[in-house]
């Protein structure tokens, strides 16, 4: 179990940029549940999920930035295989994501106070939303492993920034169109809203699979690199 | 027995190659891995420590691979680098706690102890530390647990005289029971050549002088004259003559001595004269590397 | 026990230790039975490498100063052990030789410079 030892190390390495993810995702979504939850704008409670994963995403990146070259010295001379390594890494956006999530579901708890009523609906969509973005950590992670190794911030910055774009307009679209205008989408939509259930389960099972192998392919693609 | 063994190890890059290393370096030994810069001796000491792999050619430390135990292997190397390796941000205590979790030989207590004798703060950031709290940070770290090769890449460049003594101390203490060993690459050589064992000299890649230190330091001469007193087979035995404007010096092979004439002076050399000399040789147009 | 290294001196390391170990051995400052620091403790203490020290270590031993055993670590010898006897004996005729040499340079009888001898001898004599 080296590899959760591993993930210390970059909590530590990243603490400074670590404090900040919190507290914006803390502030935003305060903000965003004040705002929506009088008015004709109202906002679902999946959407207030949505914005602190956006976070997540954006910050599950920070260790491979974290990484100096000189660094080498003490972390590839840890008595540990590529395998600790690479699973600490992934362990460290996991947990960046269940973090954000809960905070999510802290947020949704005091938008109940405020008067919303909770839809199973809602939860469905939360877990879509959960396995998208574990999908997202993923793919930036398999990227940075396979090609991030020589590149400047820019690039790290554009795998930082494009998937959580994605993630949260056209989540954030989806969801709202979804929960608020099933009638104005395709009866394709009304479908899908009829097995949210499962799609959900679904999604998730997805995501662990790729996961998975996804760590199989940056061990190997690891061992291989040399300097 | 060998606690290392170097064996027929090349390491190929694009602009660079390090080409047939071997050596071996018995248990309670120091070894001086000594070049110019960029002769390849960080090169040698990552891949002793695996943070590279070699293209041809296998490292044993303690009689195994890395590739068979890459746990064991690195468990019972301690390294010192050139460069500061523990990330800015982290305090010692980050360091202690981190230790604790990957060595099984580490001693938390041990290190506290030698972290307050040297006066390393527990709650300042190592990017605070001077350079020489740095090394000592390093050196605390490896000499916590229980290691067999302690592997130094210039670690002792830009000490102050005052540390350097004090390394220098540490490492003799550290092969004092016979166990275990050292290997350390520098181009400084004057204050650590009284104490290593085996001097090991790579130029380019290349290996060229490997002995004892003792044999390498009686087996040469260093010779200065003039110039014109040196005849033609003297003038093909000498290494790397250095001219100016009264005289020369060179090195020269001690089998070779009967060739010296008496307007010759002789003395013993240093290692560093040894060393300067062979470049200089290697350097010289039409003449052909000496390599061993 | 005293060992100084001179960086200095025209003496490689390893022989330096030599000469001041015997030395000390041949005075009485090391007395015979007395068990020297072992090879790796010395080196320690007077920082240099391990070979020399081994050097100089067996180098005294080949000389008959000290015998090296197994566990008990290097006991320095006695000093009738013919061979040190041999060597001393070797000292006297090489400072002999050195007078008579430097006698014959001058042209001195040799009947003046073996009373130079026997006076010496007497003032020596004297001092004791």
């Amino acid at each position: 179990m080296k590899a959760i030892h591993f993930t210390k190390i970059d909590f530590i390495k990243t603490k400074q940029q670590m404090w900040f993810a919190p507290i914006i995702m803390l502030i935003v979504t305060v903000i965003m549940v004040i705002n929506g939850s009088s008015g004709e704008r109202a906002y679902n409670a999946a959407t207030l999920f949505f914005y602190p994963v956006f976070i997540a995403i954006v910050f599950s990146t920070i260790p491979f930035g974290a990484c100096r070259r000189e660094d080498a010295g003490f972390m590839l001379m840890l008595p540990a295989t590529t395998r600790d390594r690479v699973v600490g890494r992934f362990l460290y956006g996991i947990i960046m994501l269940l973090l954000a999530a809960a905070i999510g579901e802290i947020c949704i708890a005091g938008y109940m106070v405020l008067g919303y009523r909770l839809r199973p609906m809602d939860l469905f969509v939360c877990l879509i939303g959960f396995s998208v973005a574990l999908l997202l950590v993923v793919v930036e992670y398999v990227f940075l492993y396979l090609f991030g190794e020589n590149q400047g911030p820019q690039m790290l910055s554009l795998v930082r920034m494009i998937p959580g774009m994605c993630y949260f307009f056209v989540g954030l679209n989806i969801s709202s169109k979804l929960m608020e205008e099933p009638g104005a989408v395709a009866d394709a939509v009304a479908t899908l809203i009829d097995h949210l259930m499962s799609i959900s389960i679904a999604g998730v099972a997805v995501s662990i699979i790729v996961l998975v192998a996804a760590i199989e392919l940056c061990v190997r693609v690891t061992e291989k690199k040399d300097c | 027995m060998e606690l290392l063994e170097v064996r027929g190890v090349s390491k190929h890059y694009k602009d660079f190659s390090l080409e047939n290393i071997n050596f071996v370096l018995p248990k309670g030994y120091i070894m001086g891995y000594v070049g110019q810069n960029g002769a390849g001796k960080t090169t040698t000491l990552n891949l002793i420590t695996n943070l590279c792999k070699c293209t041809e050619g296998e490292i044993y430390v303690d009689g195994i691979t890395c590739r068979e135990d890459e746990v064991r292997y690195k468990e019972c190397i301690g390294y010192i680098g050139d460069a500061f390796y523990y990330p800015p941000n982290f305090t010692v205590k980050n360091i202690c706690g981190i230790l604790k979790n990957f060595y099984t030989t580490f001693s938390v207590e041990k290190f506290n102890e030698l972290t307050h004798k040297w006066k390393l703060s527990d709650k300042m950031k190592v990017q605070d530390f001077s350079r020489g709290m740095r090394v000592k940070l390093m050196f605390a770290a490896v000499l916590s647990r229980d290691t067999k090769l302690l592997v130094l890449d210039e670690a002792t460049n830009g000490l102050d005289p005052v540390v350097r003594a004090e390394v220098l101390q540490l490492l003799q203490d550290y092969i004092a029971d016979g166990e275990r060993s050292v290997i350390f690459s520098t181009h400084i050589l004057s204050d650590l050549e009284q104490i290593a064992d085996y001097i090991y000299f790579i130029d380019e890649g290349k290996p060229i002088l490997y002995d004892t230190k003792d044999e390498l330091l009686e087996n040469y001469l260093l010779v200065k004259g003039e110039r014109r007193a040196v005849t033609p087979q003297l003038a093909k035995e000498l290494i790397g003559i250095a001219d100016n404007a009264y005289g020369f010096e060179a090195i020269l092979g001690s089998d070779k001595a009967a060739l010296l004439t008496r307007e010759m002076h002789f003395e013993k050399p240093t290692i560093d004269e040894i060393v300067i000399h062979y470049i200089k040789d290697r350097n010289e147009p039409g003449k052909e590397s000496q390599a061993i | 026990m005293r060992i100084i290294i001179s960086n200095q001196s025209e003496l490689p390391i390893y022989a330096q230790i030599k000469e001041q170990l015997k030395e000390q051995i041949l005075n009485g400052q090391i007395p015979e039975g007395s068990t020297l620091p072992s090879i790796r403790q010395l080196a320690k203490e007077v920082g240099v490498s391990v070979i020399t020290t081994t050097r100089a270590y067996s180098d005294l031993e080949a000389e008959g100063f000290i015998a090296t055993m197994q566990g008990k670590g290097s006991v320095v010898l006695s000093k009738d052990n013919s061979m040190v006897r041999e060597r001393y004996l070797m000292r006297i005729e090489e400072g002999l030789t050195g007078a008579i040499e430097t006698a014959r340079v001058m042209g001195l009888p040799d009947e003046e410079l073996s009373g130079i001898f026997q006076n010496l001898l007497h003032d020596a004599a004297d001092k004791t």
